[in-house]
C-alpha cells in the first residue's frame, strides 16, 4: 500500500497489536455479517409467505379449482408448516443442495434451482465486471479533474452533467441510448438476445448499450463524490501544509488529498457494485438480458418460494462481502483507521 | 339412444357441414373481412392455394419469433400452458384434431372425418392414416384416448372439452377410429378439439420437458422464459411443409424490445403488437403489420348477484354509457369493430343484435328508475391486457354524463386472472375473451358451473337451454336455440362487451405465407406456413 505520508501522526504502536485489531475486525465483521445473513434469509421467508397465492395456483393458473390447487400444493410440499420447510431449505442452502425449481412441476421434470441461477448469476457478473471497470478509473479521473477545477468551466461542466444524468432513471438512459445508436446510427443492437447457455461474453456488441446505460447510471454518483472528497481533503491542513512545503500540486493531489478522498468514494463504488449484481431488473428488461434481476422477479411470479429465497440470500451474501471488502479497503487507505487512532 | 353410429350423420369439412350457409351470412352482415376464396373452395382451395405459393417458395433458414414469456411458468404440456408463447408451440409440435382456417371455418387436422348417431350422443372420429411421431411410432386411436383421458384431469387447461365425454367409455373401433360416448346430446364436439391445449400427444406421455409430438417441427431444446429451438419434421403428414429447417420462440417480454428486436433483424416476427406502434408502423411501411378482425373481445362486465346490479334496469343503463367508437379509438387505437354485447361474432350462429348507443340520457333515466341515481362505483381494471386502463379510464369520464361516479381502481397484474384471489371475485371489472366457438363460450362463462363465471350468472334453466342449442340435431334448430341463449343474455346479462378486438401482430417484410387468421395471432400460428424471401 505505498508508503505513509511524511506528514502524518508518527506510528506508536507495535505492527503485532495493529495486526491483531485487524483480524479482529475482520473476524467479527465476517460473524456479524453471517448473523446478519440469517436474519435476512428469516426475512425472505416471511416475505414469501404472506405473498399472496402460491406455486401451486400460479403453475396451475386460471382455470385450477381449489381441489386441484390443494393436490398440487401437497405434492409440491407447501402444505407442510412453515417452520419445517424454512428448516427444509436452510439445510439444503449449507449441504449445497439448492433443491428443485417449481416450474419443473408444469413440464413433468425435475429442473434443479442451481442449474437455473448460474448463467444468470454469470451473466449478471459479467455485466457488473465489465461496468466496474470502466466507472472507477472514469470517475476517479472525472472527479478530481474537477475537483482540481473547483468553481471553473470544466467543473460546471462535469458537476452539471453527472447531475442530469444522476436524475435520469435507467430506462430513460436506455431508452435514448437505443434511439441514438440504433433508430438513428444503426450501429449496435437494441435488444442482447442470448441464447440460454451462451455467454454475452462471445457478443460483445449486445454488451455495450447495457455496459453504457449502467455507466450512465452509477458515473455520476462515483464521480460527485471523489469531486466532494477531493475538494474536502485540499482544504484540509496537512495538504495546506504539504503544498506550503512547496511540495509539487501533482504530488499533493495524488499522493495525500486523492488517497484520503478515496474512502468515501470506495464506498460509493461498493455500493455500485452491490447494485449491479443485485439484480439491475430495469436495464435487463429493457434489453432482455438473461441476468439474475429477472430471474428473480420470474421466481416470484410463479411464487416458486425456493428460488426467490436461494436468489435472494446469494445476492444478500454478496452484498455483505462486498461491505467488509469495502471497509477492509477504507481501512487500508486511511491510515488514522488503521493505527487505531480514529 | 342408439349406440348405432351412422355415416350419414357427420361433418362435412369441404362443406362446412351444417353451418356454412349461415357464417357466410353472418360475415356479410358484419362486415368482417373474411378470406371468401378458401371458404368457398374448402379445404380444397387450401391445397391448391399452397401449390401454388409452393412453385415460388424459397426453403431454409431458420424462422426466430418473438413474443411475450410467461417466465418460468411456459411449458411444452398442453395440459399446463396457457399463455400466448405456450399457445404458440403448441401448434407447432403437437397437431390438433381440427384445424381453424383464417376465416373460422374448420378443416380437419388429426381427424379427418367425424360422424355421429342420430341424436349425436356417440360419435366416431376417423383418424387421418400415415402419421407418425417424432419417435417414429405410428400416431393411432391408443394415442387419441390417451389424450383426451389425460384431459379427464380437472387441472389439465383443456379439460373443458372432455366435461361431456364419458371417459370411461372410449372405445377403439380399429386402429384409427374412436368410438366415444356423450353425457348429453353435442352436435358440435369437433369444434371443442381446436385449441393448443386439446392437441394430441402420444399414448403414455408423461415427461414433457423433451415433448413428442406429430407436429410441423421437432423438439430440439428449450430454457423456459427464454428460447425454444425445434428443427424442421422432414416427415411431417402436410406434404413439403414447412418450409423453414428450423422454429425458434424467444420470450421478449418488453413489447418495445420485441418491436425493436424485429426492426433490428434479430427475430423475423413477433405476437401482440402494440396498437399504438402498428398505426405508426402500418403507415410507415417498414414492417409487416399482421392485422385480422377476431371475435375476441374487450368487456366490462357485473356480477349480476352484488348490487347494484342486481337491477337489471342498472345493467341495462350501464349498457348505454359506452362511446363505443370513442373506446376502441382511445383504448385500442382503433384495432376493433364495435361490440353489440354478445360473444362471438364472426363464428356460427352468433345472433347480430344491434349495437347499443352511447345514450346517457336514456341511462339516467333507467338508473332513476332504478332508485339508482348518483350511484358510484368501483371499476376494477389492470395491467394484465393492454388497453384495459386506457378503456376503465375512459370509461369512467363517459360515465360522468349518466350521473355515475366510477372509481378505477388498479389491481395487480399477477393477480387479477387468478382465481384464488381476484378473478371471478370481482363486481365490476374488465376481461378479454377469446374462445373457438359461440357455444365454448357459454360453457366457459355463462353457465353455473363455469369455470370463469365472472357475471355469476346462476340460472339452471338457462343452463338447459344451452346443453339443448349445444345437441341440437341440425342447424335450423341450433341457429334458433342459441338465438334463444343470446337473447337473454343481450336483454338481462352483465356483460358490456364494446369491441371485438383486432388480432395485430407483426413480420419483417421478407417472411412470406403468413394469412392474417381470425382464429388466433400470426396466421393461426402457422409457421409451417411461413418462408423465408432473403
Amino acid at each position: 500500500m505505498g508508503d505513509v505520508p511524511a506528514l502524518d501522526p508518527p506510528v506508536v504502536r507495535s505492527s503485532q497489536r495493529r495486526r491483531r485489531t485487524l483480524l479482529w475486525f475482520v473476524v467479527i465483521r465476517i460473524l456479524v455479517g453471517l448473523a446478519t445473513l440469517l436474519v435476512v434469509s428469516m426475512l425472505v421467508f416471511a416475505a414469501t409467505e404472506v405473498l399472496p397465492g402460491d406455486a401451486a395456483s400460479a403453475v396451475l393458473g386460471r382455470s385450477a379449482t381449489p381441489e386441484q390447487v390443494d393436490q398440487l400444493r401437497a405434492q409440491m410440499g407447501l402444505d407442510r408448516p412453515a417452520a419445517q420447510r424454512y428448516a427444509e431449505w436452510l439445510g439444503g442452502l449449507l449441504t449445497g443442495d439448492l433443491g428443485d425449481s417449481a416450474s419443473g412441476f408444469a413440464s413433468g421434470a425435475e429442473v434443479p434451482i442451481s442449474g437455473l441461477i448460474r448463467d444468470k448469476l454469470a451473466n449478471s457478473l459479467i455485466l457488473a465486471l465489465i461496468v466496474t471497470v470502466f466507472m472507477i478509473p472514469i470517475s476517479l479521473g472525472l472527479g478530481v479533474a474537477a475537483a482540481t477545477r473547483a468553481g471553473r468551466p470544466a467543473d460546471h461542466a462535469i458537476t452539471t452533467s453527472s447531475l442530469t444524468v444522476v436524475s435520469l432513471p435507467e430506462f430513460v438512459i436506455g431508452s435514448l441510448l437505443i434511439i441514438v445508436f440504433f433508430t438513428w446510427l444503426s450501429l449496435l443492437p437494441p435488444v442482447s438476445l442470448l441464447a440460454p447457455g451462451e455467454s454475452a461474453l462471445g457478443h460483445p456488441r449486445l454488451l455495450v448499450l447495457p455496459v453504457l446505460t449502467l455507466l450512465a447510471a452509477t458515473l455520476a454518483g462515483s464521480t460527485r463524490m471523489v469531486r466532494a472528497g477531493v475538494i474536502e481533503t485540499m482544504r484540509s491542513d496537512y495538504v495546506r501544509m504539504a503544498e506550503l512545503n512547496g511540495l509539487p500540486h501533482r504530488r499533493v493531489v495524488r499522493r495525500y488529498a486523492l488517497r484520503n478522498a478515496l474512502a468515501p468514494a470506495v464506498q460509493i463504488f461498493g455500493q455500485n457494485i452491490q447494485y449491479l449484481v443485485g439484480g439491475i431488473i430495469v436495464v435487463e428488461y429493457l434489453f432482455s438480458y438473461p441476468g439474475i434481476g429477472k430471474e428473480l422477479v420470474d421466481a416470484v411470479a410463479i411464487r416458486d418460494v425456493r428460488e426467490v429465497q436461494t436468489i435472494a440470500i446469494l445476492i444478500a451474501a454478496f452484498c455483505i462481502f462486498i461491505n467488509i471488502v469495502t471497509d477492509l479497503l477504507v481501512v487500508f487507505l486511511v491510515p488514522k483507521l488503521r493505527t487505531g487512532n480514529a | 339412444m342408439s349406440d348405432e353410429v351412422d355415416g350419414a350423420f357427420g361433418f362435412d369439412f369441404d362443406q362446412q357441414g351444417i353451418s356454412r350457409r349461415q357464417l357466410l351470412a353472418g360475415a356479410a352482415g358484419t362486415g368482417l373481412v373474411l378470406g371468401a376464396g378458401s371458404l368457398l373452395g374448402g379445404y380444397g382451395a387450401d391445397i391448391a392455394a399452397a401449390a401454388v405459393e409452393g412453385a415460388q417458395v424459397k426453403r431454409g433458414g431458420t424462422l426466430r419469433v418473438g413474443h411475450a414469456g410467461a417466465g418460468k411458468a411456459e411449458t411444452f404440456n398442453p395440459g399446463r400452458g396457457s399463455s400466448f408463447i405456450d399457445t404458440s408451440r403448441q401448434y407447432n409440435l403437437y397437431d390438433p384434431l381440427v384445424r381453424v382456417r383464417p376465416n373460422l371455418t374448420y378443416a380437419p387436422g388429426l381427424a379427418l372425418r367425424w360422424t355421429h348417431n342420430k341424436d349425436s350422443t356417440v360419435w366416431d372420429i376417423h383418424l387421418r392414416p400415415g402419421v407418425t411421431f417424432h419417435n417414429g411410432k405410428p400416431f393411432t386411436a391408443d394415442d387419441v384416448i390417451y389424450t383426451l383421458r389425460s384431459m379427464g384431469d380437472k387441472s389439465h387447461v383443456g379439460h373443458f372439452a372432455v366435461v361431456n365425454i364419458r371417459l370411461g367409455e372410449l372405445k377403439k373401433i380399429n386402429r384409427l377410429t374412436v368410438r366415444v360416448h356423450l353425457k348429453s346430446p353435442d352436435a358440435q364436439l369437433f369444434g371443442s378439439f381446436v385449441n393448443g391445449n386439446t392437441v394430441v400427444i402420444q399414448n403414455g406421455e408423461t415427461d414433457f420437458s423433451k415433448p413428442v409430438g406429430t407436429g410441423p417441427f421437432v423438439f430440439g431444446s428449450f430454457t423456459p422464459g427464454e428460447r425454444s429451438h425445434c428443427t424442421r419434421n422432414p416427415d411431417y403428414w402436410e406434404h413439403g411443409k414447412p418450409y423453414v429447417d428450423a422454429w425458434e420462440d424467444i420470450s421478449i417480454d418488453d413489447p418495445i424490445a420485441r418491436l425493436n428486436a424485429l426492426l433490428a433483424g434479430q427475430i423475423d416476427a413477433m405476437s401482440s403488437l402494440d396498437y399504438n406502434q402498428a398505426r405508426a408502423h402500418q403507415r410507415k411501411g417498414d414492417i409487416h403489420v399482421v392485422n385480422a378482425p377476431s371475435p375476441s373481445m374487450h368487456c366490462i362486465y357485473m356480477a349480476v348477484d352484488k348490487a347494484p346490479f342486481t337491477d337489471n334496469r342498472v345493467r341495462q343503463a350501464f349498457r348505454l354509457i359506452p362511446d363505443r367508437k370513442a373506446l376502441i379509438n382511445g383504448a385500442i387505437a382503433g384495432y376493433g369493430t364495435v361490440g353489440n354485447d354478445l360473444f362471438g361474432r364472426g363464428y356460427p350462429y352468433f345472433a347480430d343484435s344491434p349495437v347499443r348507443p352511447h345514450d346517457p340520457e336514456k341511462a339516467r333515466a333507467l338508473l332513476k328508475a332504478a332508485g339508482a341515481d348518483g350511484l358510484k362505483v368501483t371499476l376494477h381494471t389492470s395491467d394484465a391486457v393492454p388497453g384495459f386502463v386506457e378503456a376503465a379510464t375512459l370509461f369512467a369520464q363517459q360515465a360522468k354524463a349518466a350521473g355515475v361516479t366510477v372509481t378505477v381502481k388498479k389491481e395487480p397484474a399477477s393477480q387479477y386472472f387468478d382465481t384464488s384471489t381476484l378473478y371471478t371475485h370481482l363486481d365490476f371489472a374488465q376481461d378479454f375473451w377469446a374462445a373457438g366457438s359461440v357455444g365454448a363460450w357459454y360453457q366457459l362463462a355463462v353457465e353455473s358451473h363455469a369455470v370463469w363465471n365472472e357475471t355469476h350468472w346462476r340460472d339452471k334453466s338457462y343452463d338447459a337451454l344451452i346443453r339443448k342449442a349445444q345437441g341440437a340435431p341440425n342447424a335450423r334448430t341450433a341457429n334458433r336455440l342459441w338465438h334463444q341463449v343470446q337473447k337473454v343474455q343481450y336483454d338481462q346479462g352483465g356483460y358490456i362487451i364494446w369491441t371485438n378486438v383486432n388480432i395485430v401482430d407483426a413480420t419483417a417484410k421478407y417472411v412470406k405465407g403468413v394469412r392474417p387468421s381470425s382464429f388466433t395471432a400470426l396466421g393461426g400460428w402457422d409457421y409451417k406456413s411461413f418462408w423465408l424471401n432473403k
